[in-house]
């Protein structure tokens, strides 16, 4: 069931009245209802893969409380490296497994040594990666006794598979999001109004943005060889506003759809190509994520508290397994390693955190300076993309050879004038809404209603204009 | 949450009067649009109940490009229309013969086409053609046969989202109150061009294909021929002439062809394999391997009217 299909559209309205006009005010029911309807959805997927999820949640519940129970040392780190090793466990056979088993025989057939390696031929259950996160935060919390261990499993259950984050996130925290399952949640029309909104501001991104974008994207990097360099430069921008428009497009649906039960997910955008350096880029692109490889991983391994080669370490640790997490291929650990490479100047000199607030927050355009810098920020992140739509090493670097000559200085072949103007158009929106949580988020200020309407209806009618085939999410498969 | 249902209402209406509009335009429009969106005119014949004509032809394009419902008429007598449908396969034929009988009197005689990929109906993807769209607002059958959400058949107008060229060219022509020209004369349209193997060259390239039967196809479509039996309609199949370059594109080209005559015999009504005749030799009667031009389906529309009055000389009221 996809966030930009009718049958989502059916079951959220069904949801929705249920559970405001029966269960208002009544926090069980509530939450009994959502968990219900969160492996209702999960299962229709393939509901074979809703045992693993709810054998993941009872571990994670049941562990955690016995860590917390335990009163010596000893015990706690029992139950803790039962529960992590258990979900790394799950998180590897079902992603990992085949792409260690490949390298591993191939590095031993280059050492003369031919063997047969046994590959699984499994689908990968969607969202593994994210409840697997989930719950590793929130055993870790309870470990190191940040947080208390959940007593009710039904809230536990309901914070890993809450069914807007279920899939591709945001990446919650026990800390964030169980105080809001555990409160009352009562009826409030400006939310409900503002979910809605960003709901169909993510719709737009994903069904006009990403969608069309993918089509022309698709095409050129199927066949790079037929397209000389300025074409493959525009196919790796369209891809570029593809898994923007794509990702973030999804989180908007998300926390639109969260809102609208009362509950404020993790924000997981916040315009990331308005950023001046990688290091902003990177505040600003899939904050969740983010934000839980710096407090479980990078803070752990001394974060910048070290020396410059510690921070220049720990920088490359958290980016290859960034890229390492996005999937089992070496185009997404390479991916990773090039942001590394292009933050480690900020790193050594220390000026990562140099442009914390927004570009041009008092004006309307950015200087000249700042241009440079948005144009130059974006052109590296195009490049990283690259390999990270790549099929594999030898497709991405036949990409860039043939984009990288004198034919990057002619004419495209390829110039979809339609989808550039869309574009703009976005740009845009987005720019004049970058002060916001999400680009339409102030239209609410706009009177009289008439005008604001009028927004929304140019907005669907570009939405029903424009839709192109419906792909699948690019994160579910992450 | 009152406020929120109140306003919810009044920010859905104008969508509704604007998808209500948008579907009336277009099913009103769409017929003048002419060629440009495939095979409207035959869609409203169909749907509007206008096909009386007591010969029908079914197939695929090579029963839309190939028999002229002119010469049938000429030769017999009786009236024919053509309700060739470009790349149907025997599932998507026999639901537009079932919409066919639904609208429109059974014909006397039913002459079907038969492909070399007629009954290979797993490769083939559902999709709602343009010229269908008009027609599908409740229209539960086609529901059925293409499987796309419900709300496409119960709320008018989001049949045509990502449909913005069809919307523009039809509302423009509606505005201006101008319809093209359709060349179609009761279902059949010819083509000019002449011989072109570019595409052939380049499917041939990738090696011969086998066909693969779709046995369950082939029972289904057999049910029916027998309906149609009982209900008296008279049945011809045929298997429409190719170039003889195409003939290597199958391996089991000649299985196919006995298969097909096993089914006739079976079912007692006649089969004609037209694909061996001296027709096949001359590049100048087609368009591609598969389609014959203007000349050649004037020649083959007499071929076919000739066995037709030898067939059913004693079954059908001809008329000299």
């Amino acid at each position: 069931m996809l966030f930009n299909s009718w049958n989502f559209f059916i079951f959220l309205i069904i949801i929705y009245i249920v559970y405001w006009l029966i269960s208002n005010k009544r926090l069980k029911a509530q939450n009994s209802l959502l968990l219900i309807a969160s492996y209702f959805f999960y299962a229709c997927w393939d509901w074979r893969f809703l045992f693993l999820l709810v054998f993941s949640t009872f571990l994670d519940y049941i562990t955690g409380l016995k860590i917390e129970q335990s009163n010596q040392k000893s015990s706690k780190k029992f139950w803790f490296w039962l529960s992590i090793g258990i979900n790394l466990g799950f998180l590897g056979v079902f992603k990992y497994y085949n792409f260690f088993a490949e390298n591993f025989a191939q590095l031993l057939t280059s050492f003369g040594l031919k063997v047969n390696v046994h590959l699984l031929n499994i689908v990968l259950p969607v969202g593994i990666s994210f409840y697997t996160f989930h719950g590793l935060s929130y055993v870790i919390d309870i470990y190191k006794e940040k947080i208390k261990a959940e007593k009710n499993v039904i809230n536990y259950a309901l914070f890993v598979s809450f069914f807007p984050l279920l899939v591709a996130g945001p990446i919650e925290r026990a800390t964030h999001l169980l105080p809001q399952i555990k409160a009352p949640r009562q009826f409030d029309y400006a939310k409900m109004v503002d979910g809605l909104r960003q709901i169909l501001w993510g719709l737009f991104k994903k069904i006009v943005i990403a969608d069309n974008c993918a089509e022309v994207a698709n095409q050129i990097f199927t066949n790079p060889g037929q397209y000389n360099g300025s074409t493959l430069l525009l196919g790796a921008i369209f891809f570029t506003f593809q898994i923007y428009g794509d990702f973030s497009g999804y989180s908007d649906i998300a926390l639109g759809t969260a809102r609208l039960f009362g509950i404020e997910l993790l924000k997981n955008f916040n315009f990331p190509y308005f950023s001046r350096d990688i290091a902003e880029f990177w505040r600003r692109w899939h904050i969740s994520l983010s934000s839980w490889f710096k407090d479980y991983l990078y803070i752990p391994l001394g974060g910048s508290s070290g020396g410059t080669w510690m921070r220049i370490r720990n920088t490359f640790i958290i980016f290859l397994v960034s890229g390492f997490w996005h999937g089992a291929n070496w185009t997404f650990i390479i991916w990773g390693g090039l942001n590394a490479l292009f933050i480690i100047p900020s790193v050594i000199t220390k000026s990562n955190r140099k442009n914390m607030g927004i570009v041009a927050e008092h004006r309307l355009f950015p200087n000249v300076k700042e241009t440079v810098q948005l144009i130059s920020t974006f052109l590296l992140t195009v490049f990283c993309w690259i390999f990270f739509r790549a099929e594999s090493l030898s497709h991405a670097i036949m990409y860039i050879k043939n984009m990288l000559n004198r034919s990057l200085f002619s004419f495209p072949s390829i110039l979809p004038i339609p989808l550039i103007i869309l574009l703009c158009i976005f740009i845009g929106i987005e720019w004049l809404g970058r002060r916001g949580n999400y680009a339409i988020e102030r239209i609410d200020i706009i009177r009289p209603r008439f005008a604001r309407w009028s927004f929304y209806y140019f907005i669907l009618l570009i939405v029903f204009l424009f839709a192109s085939k419906g792909e699948t999410f690019i994160y579910f498969q992450f | 949450m009152k406020k929120l249902f109140k306003q919810l209402t009044l920010f859905i209406v104008p969508i509704l009067i604007f998808l209500f509009g948008l579907d009336y335009l277009m099913s009103r429009y769409l017929k003048n649009t002419g060629e440009v969106f495939g095979n409207v005119t035959s869609q409203y014949d169909l749907y509007k109940s206008r096909i009386h004509e007591p010969i029908v032809i079914l197939g695929s394009s090579r029963a839309e490009v190939h028999i002229d419902p002119n010469v049938i008429k000429k030769g017999t007598g009786l009236d024919c229309y053509n309700l060739g449908w470009s790349a149907a396969e025997s599932e998507l034929l026999m639901y537009r013969f079932n919409e066919y009988c639904k609208y429109n009197p059974l014909p006397k005689l039913l002459v079907i086409n038969l492909d070399m990929t007629t009954f290979n109906t797993q490769q083939v993807a559902r999709i709602i053609r343009d010229e269908q769209l008009p027609f599908n607002l409740y229209n539960f059958e086609a529901f059925h046969f293409y499987d796309k959400n419900i709300l496409y058949y119960l709320i008018p107008g989001i049949r045509y989202s990502e449909k913005r060229f069809l919307i523009y060219q039809t509302l423009l022509l509606g505005i201006k109150n101008q319809q093209l020209e359709t060349k179609r004369y009761n279902g059949f349209i010819s083509s000019d061009s002449s011989w072109d193997d570019t595409q052939l060259k380049k499917i041939l390239q990738s090696g011969p294909r086998t066909v693969i039967i779709d046995s369950s196809a082939i029972k289904s479509f057999c049910s029916s021929l027998k309906y149609l039996q009982e209900k008296n309609v008279q049945v011809m199949l045929y298997y429409a002439p190719e170039q003889q370059a195409s003939f290597p594109l199958y391996k089991n080209r000649a299985e196919v062809l006995a298969l097909y005559q096993q089914i006739a015999q079976q079912l007692q009504i006649p089969f004609i394999n037209y694909a061996k005749g001296d027709i096949v030799l001359h590049k100048e009667y087609f368009y591609n391997a598969y389609h014959l031009n203007r000349t050649g389906a004037d020649m083959f529309s007499h071929m076919i009217l000739t066995d037709i009055l030898q067939l059913f000389k004693d079954k059908l009221p001809f008329r000299k």
